[in-house]
């Protein structure tokens, strides 16, 4: 109630203030901590005039009128839910930061470019080929409606280097356990992609009980899973994402067009081993390093 | 009934009341708290046992989540059988969300109890109902059991593949639920603590009692106690009107009353005392008042008041008693009372007789005091302690000598009436009598005078025929003898009837004496003198020493100079008379008393004197004590009448051995002029 009051109190403040139209529009989904460093990375990157929205606090106003009445010379869409509301906004750039799979939001969107969440599989692949002892089998499983084109170009890469991938598609998490189970045996390590048909509380922990009772590796892509249990992870990061898209907003508010700024993954990664968990699975950590 | 007494006490007993009721607080507080504390614990022991099944069925939910969630029987029955382990878990079931019994777990034994847990749960529909309503948990009491459910919950999914990054979730991410375990619990430990509880609860509660009861029996000791105390020094103040302070030793409300109690006691003994002080200035004021008002009534009383103690000393006199013996009431203190009022060494006759009554009780007696010539009514009364001892004696003397003499006085002057009385019938039967006994009595005269003629004329020839014939009879005696005696006889009989003439013409006189003339010149020495002569012969007859002393130049009295000259002649008669020889005297004198204007006469003699009773008689017609020699008893009482109507005194000092002495006093001047007995 508090916030939403603040958020009126804000917008008035902002008509008031239209003469002289903020630069960059900073529309957030959530206030979380890893928006917060993107916003932060952005910042360091783009020093121009911006003013924040949030969208968990705006539930019920009409946000393409606030933004359209703003009038910015650039959108900055900070999260997936963001990016969906303003999709539809044609005449204002957008650039997107924190977004996992842009493309199944924004589709092709002239004015809209970004930086992902995606770290390439490539990388993924290689960390796993080289914790790995051949036979270099990984499972995964993934939800082909979420996640079926990275698991597809995964299996293209994994291909190439020595690795086979058994990929099982879930339709259900309930069906998770089992399919897990039924991989028993068959890989020697697992890989956890962000899809949230798989990746849930319960199959996280199913998964992290799995690797622990058969002396499994999960591969994941946050850190938060190595600090659950999970021997290593290649997570974003988040300042860097921002410092990405901040460099790419520079470009823009200087006159580059959107369209001549490729939409872009994370160009760095970061690297996480849960120690004790390589311990007990018998890995020097070290070597992976 | 024999209670009665005792439970009255108690009940009236503050001390009691305060321990019972301490005592009934205490029982109340112990069944209270034993109470409160069974239900109480009982309650925590209940909801111990709930939330211990309320934790192992979110243990369970818990645990079982993965196994729900993946629907794997065998992860559900490693869930089921770690609560099983618990030892108050009788049951363990697990539902899925639609409601479909996914495990069962039943402590060997028990089934039939538990049994009961899904014939309640009954159908899935329900089950999937209760799991979807539960936020937490509930719990259900049977008899001996408790069943407590719990949802499996799952947490919420992930919204967006980007949030599988974050570490924080959004806000409103809800749990799903997605089954539902329950355990029944066994009551049986709980009720065998409940029931351990409960005993060592009523322990506890007695122990407490006991306690309790001393604590309230020490505390109404320690409050009535001061309570007694006070209580005691007012009983001691209204009962007995004793000052005695009470001890304090409380600073409470008791011990401030006991304060002002003794602070009370210190005013009421300083009023005590003042009011002693008072009263003793008021009884000693009404002391000396009472002293001098019985001291001026002491010296008020005309009576002569003397004060003696056991030795006869006086210890007080009143004023009167002091005026009359000329002596100051001081310097009689101490003196011997004998010494003082009689002058003798011994104590009075009549002291002694006042001490020798037994009893102590007052004694009477009428004294004549020589010392001082008067007569007193003496009271003596013994003055006794309040104990009854006899400290001395009271002495009380009313000069009675002028009541003495108007007595005297009376009593002469009621004789003077009798005698009047007398005189006046002893005038009425002379009147009478002289008539009578004069006629018979010159008839016998007469007839002894014709008598004696006879004799005289029959004698010569009685003689001749005596000495003729012989001596013959007459009368029954021998004329011889009859010759000799009857010249006597008759004579006798001529003298006796002469005497009765002789008496008549004396009473006669003595009637018809105020018609005499009193009123005659006289001269006192003359009549005397006369009188003397004529009793010349008499007088030789019976002394040898009578001498008459006349003063010369006395004034010339009037009066019956006959009469006088009787009385002079009788007193004179009687004087010789009583001289029991001739070598007594008597001497007859006159003299003048001109202080009181009398002529004197008196008439002394050496005789044999006169008692008392004699000398109170004397002047009483017919007494004498010469009856036997001729005396009449006329002499006196017609002296007295005729001085008494001369208007004179004729007095007799007389004592028996001493002789007698008569007074004739003759007033001078006028004399008497008449006499009240004219009539006579």
């Amino acid at each position: 109630m508090i916030n939403l009051f603040i958020t009126i109190l804000t917008i008035c403040v902002s008509l008031g203030s239209t003469a002289h139209g903020h630069e960059i529009l900073v529309l957030q989904s959530l206030q979380v901590k890893p928006y917060e460093e993107a916003l932060r990375g952005f910042k360091s990157a783009c020093s121009a005039d911006m003013r924040r929205l949030t969208v968990s606090d705006m539930e019920g106003a009409d946000l393409t009128r606030t933004i359209h009445e703003e009038r910015p010379g650039l959108i900055l869409a900070i999260g997936a839910d963001a990016l969906k509301k303003i999709k539809r906004i044609k005449d204002i750039p957008i650039i997107y930061l924190m977004v996992l799979n842009p493309q199944q939001i924004a589709g092709g969107g002239k004015n809209i470019t970004g930086v992902s969440m995606n770290i390439p599989p490539e990388k993924y692949l290689a960390l796993l080929r080289k914790i790995l002892a051949p036979p270099k089998m990984v499972g995964l499983l993934y939800d082909p409606v979420k996640t079926g084109s990275l698991v597809k170009k995964a299996q293209q890469a994994a291909g190439m280097m020595g690795i086979e991938l058994l990929a099982k598609e879930v339709r259900r998490s309930k069906d998770v356990p089992e399919l897990l189970n039924g991989m028993k045996g068959a890989i020697n390590a697992f890989w956890m992609l962000p899809d949230t048909t798989v990746v849930t509380p319960e199959t996280v922990e199913f998964f992290l009980l799995f690797s622990q009772e058969h002396k499994i590796p999960i591969l994941t892509f946050a850190n938060k899973y190595v600090e659950m249990g999970a021997l290593i992870s290649l997570d974003i990061d988040a300042f860097d994402l921002g410092r990405q898209a901040g460099e790419m907003a520079k470009k823009a508010l200087e006159g580059t067009p959107v369209r001549d700024l490729p939409r872009s993954d994370a160009r760095r990664s970061v690297l996480k081993i849960n120690r004790n968990v390589a311990r007990k699975l018998g890995i020097n950590p070290d070597t992976i390093e | 009934m024999r209670f009665s007494y005792p439970l009255h006490s108690l009940r009236e007993s503050f001390q009691a009341k305060v321990f019972f009721i301490s005592t009934l607080f205490v029982v109340a507080v112990s069944f209270s708290f034993v109470i409160f504390f069974t239900q109480h614990d009982k309650k925590s022991q209940t909801d111990q046992l709930v939330r211990q099944g309320e934790l192992l069925a979110s243990l369970l939910a818990h645990n079982s989540r993965l196994g729900v969630f993946a629907a794997n029987g065998a992860m559900l029955n490693e869930a089921a059988d770690g609560i099983m382990q618990h030892k108050d878990v009788l049951s363990v079931v697990i539902f899925n969300a639609s409601g479909q019994l996914l495990a069962h777990k039943t402590r060997p034994g028990y089934e039939k109890r538990t049994g009961a847990l899904l014939k309640d749960t009954g159908s899935a529909g329900k089950i999937a109902s209760l799991a979807q309503k539960l936020q937490l948990s509930a719990h259900f009491h049977g008899t001996d059991t408790i069943e407590i459910f719990a949802p499996v919950l799952s947490r919420a999914g992930y919204t967006s593949a980007e949030a599988l990054f974050f570490r924080e979730q959004p806000t409103h991410a809800k749990d799903n639920v997605i089954g539902l375990v329950g355990i029944i619990l066994d009551k049986e430990g709980l009720n065998k603590r409940l029931h351990s509880l409960v005993l060592f609860a009523v322990l506890i509660m007695a122990v407490f009692l006991l306690i309790g009861s001393l604590v309230a029996y020490l505390m109404a000791r320690g409050i009535t106690k001061p309570l007694n105390n006070l209580m005691e020094g007012v009983n001691a103040l209204g009962s007995k009107g004793i000052f005695r302070k009470v001890s304090i030793e409380t600073g409470d409300e008791i011990g401030k009353v006991a304060m002002a109690f003794n602070k009370m006691i210190d005013s009421l003994e300083r009023r005590e005392v003042e009011k002693r002080q008072l009263e003793e200035q008021l009884r000693h004021a009404q002391k000396m008042e009472a002293k001098e008002e019985w001291e001026r009534t002491f010296d008020t009383v005309p009576d002569l008041v003397a004060i003696l103690d056991r030795e006869y000393r006086i210890v007080r006199i009143n004023k009167a008693m002091a005026d009359r013996l000329v002596i100051s009431k001081e310097d009689a203190i101490g003196l011997k009372c004998h010494e003082l009022f009689h002058g003798s060494a011994s104590p009075h006759e009549l002291c002694l007789c006042a001490e020798n009554r037994a009893g102590g009780e007052t004694y009477e007696a009428e004294i004549h005091e020589e010392k001082l010539d008067c007569y007193f009514w003496i009271t003596v009364s013994p003055l006794k302690r309040n104990d009854g001892e006899v400290i001395g004696s009271v002495h009380m003397a009313r000069d009675i000598t002028q009541r003495k003499r108007a007595e005297a006085e009376k009593k002469a002057i009621q004789a003077k009436l009798i005698q009047t009385n007398k005189m006046t019938s002893l005038g009425l039967l002379v009147s009478g009598l002289a008539h009578e006994v004069n006629n018979p009595n010159n008839n016998i005269m007469f007839t002894a005078h014709l008598l004696a003629k006879s004799w005289k004329d029959a004698e010569p020839i009685l003689d001749r025929y005596y000495r003729e014939e012989g001596d013959f009879r007459i009368g029954g005696h021998l004329f011889s003898q009859v010759r000799d005696t009857l010249p006597h006889h008759i004579t006798g009989i001529t003298e006796n009837s002469r005497r009765i003439e002789g008496i008549i013409k004396n009473l006669k006189n003595f009637v018809r004496k105020g018609k005499a003339d009193l009123n005659s010149p006289m001269d006192v020495n003359r009549t005397v003198s006369v009188a003397a002569s004529i009793l010349n012969n008499q007088i030789r007859k019976y002394t040898g020493h009578f001498k008459l002393c006349l003063t010369e130049g006395l004034p010339t009295t009037r009066g019956n100079p006959q009469q006088i000259e009787q009385v002079v002649i009788n007193l004179i008669m009687n004087a010789l008379q009583a001289l029991p020889d001739k070598e007594r005297a008597v001497r007859v004198s006159t003299s003048l008393d001109s202080h009181g204007g009398f002529v004197i006469v008196e008439v002394h003699d050496e005789g044999c004197g006169m008692p008392r009773e004699v000398r109170e008689r004397i002047f009483e017609p017919f007494f004498s004590t010469k009856l036997e020699s001729g005396g009449t008893g006329l002499g006196l009482a017609i002296s007295n009448f005729i001085i008494t109507e001369h208007k004179g005194l004729l007095e007799f000092d007389s004592e028996p051995g001493k002789g007698t002495t008569a007074v004739i006093k003759l007033p001078l001047g006028e004399g008497p002029k008449g006499s009240r007995f004219e009539q006579y």
